[in-house]
């Protein structure tokens, strides 16, 4: 994943989960907003981590 | 707006393929139920215009299929730089974005009449409009991939497209027939509910199968099919309510901007744009668009269209 896909890919993520939190007393499904956020951050963060071991391996 | 029962079919669909059932409807019934739904929505809508049509209706429909172009304008960029799709399979998923999905906006007017709240009712008309513009667009976006333009084959393949028939036909006899229309409306009016929940379950399935071709670029197309409907439902709200449309009528704005077409896209794009990866946008727009529409996008629309209203 390239720094614009994972910067793209965090920032829906973070927005997701402050929408979640803002929309608490809304709507019932507030929740599912916090999940993909953190879903986003979580898998696009990994994807760093994973290039990051990969770069480091072939060193 | 709690969430229908409807919505619980869909999820039902999700959860038995999920956990490996071999539940499916044939094909043929799917075909069925995807016709009864456009006539449906059709015959509805021309029963409306007949009532409704004036100028402000012809300004108010220019301006709306506007969104169909503006729509895939916005996606394609992100899908080109940020996302390194070529041009010529971002142009297909633009395309996508830019169209409305029927199954969607049955469900948020299902919603709508459930709890009695006024809308337009001349809406499916915006979503006959609404379909095409985006094929153009995505199209012309891929322009010089192709080898030439078939201007002869993009009409045929526009006019003749299943969706168009179905839905401008549709439009046309509730129009021209106005009043007659009752007559046939016990099938389409009264049953509608009860094949939409078949439908929805159908369509759970089927989401819940396009999930694992989410493995190659997955994260970025999650992202960006739940990013999207907000984009594009923001801009969509903004210009139902400065129509000055009821709450009901800025809400389905909302949603018909939010979703993304996958049953006359992708069958569209196959054709116009062969050498695209078109199951890209197909499986975007029901593996994770639709069912982040139907499960939480829906019930957002409803709190921004409330929040909408007061400002214009």
């Amino acid at each position: 994943m390239n720094n614009l896909k994972f910067t793209f890919c965090f920032l829906v993520g973070c927005i997701f989960i402050a929408i979640g939190v803002l929309t608490n007393q809304l709507i019932a499904s507030s929740w599912v907003y916090v999940g993909i956020g953190l879903m986003l951050t979580t898998l696009s963060l990994a994807s760093v981590k994973k290039k990051r071991l990969a770069i480091a391996a072939n060193h | 707006m709690q969430l229908d029962v409807m919505i619980l079919f869909f999820v039902l669909g999700i959860g038995a393929k999920l956990a490996g059932s071999d539940l499916k409807l044939p094909k043929g019934m799917y075909q069925g139920i995807s016709i009864f739904l456009m006539l449906a929505i059709g015959l509805k809508g021309g029963m409306a215009l007949a009532e409704h049509v004036s100028f402000d209706l012809l300004i108010q429909s220019l301006l709306i299929m506007s969104l169909g172009i503006i729509f895939p304008l916005i996606a394609f960029p992100v899908l080109n730089r940020v996302g390194e799709f070529s041009k010529l399979d971002a142009a297909s998923l633009s395309a996508h974005f830019g169209s409305v999905s029927i199954g969607t906006y049955a469900v948020a007017v299902a919603l709508l009449e459930s709890q009695n709240i006024a809308y337009e009712a001349y809406f499916p008309l915006f979503v006959v409009l609404l379909e095409f513009p985006a094929m153009i667009i995505g199209v012309l976006l891929a322009k010089d991939k192709q080898q030439s333009v078939n201007l002869k084959a993009w009409g045929k393949e526009i006019i003749g497209n299943q969706s168009m028939v179905l839905l401008f036909g549709g439009l046309l006899i509730g129009f021209i027939a106005s009043q007659q229309t009752f007559k046939v409306m016990p099938l389409f009016s009264d049953l509608f509910y009860g094949v939409l929940a078949i439908f929805l379950l159908e369509m759970g399935i089927t989401a819940a199968d396009k999930f694992k071709d989410l493995k190659n670029n997955g994260v970025f197309l999650i992202a960006f099919g739940v990013m999207m409907p907000l984009v594009n439902g923001a801009i969509g709200g903004l210009l139902g309510a400065s129509l000055g449309f009821s709450i009901g009528g800025i809400f389905l704005t909302i949603v018909l901007s939010a979703s993304a077409s996958y049953i006359a896209v992708p069958v569209a794009m196959r054709t116009m744009l062969p050498n695209a990866n078109n199951s890209l946008g197909l499986t975007t727009s029901l593996g994770v668009t639709f069912p982040f529409n139907i499960v939480a996008g829906i019930p957002l629309y409803w709190v921004i269209a409330q929040w909408l209203k007061p400002f214009f």
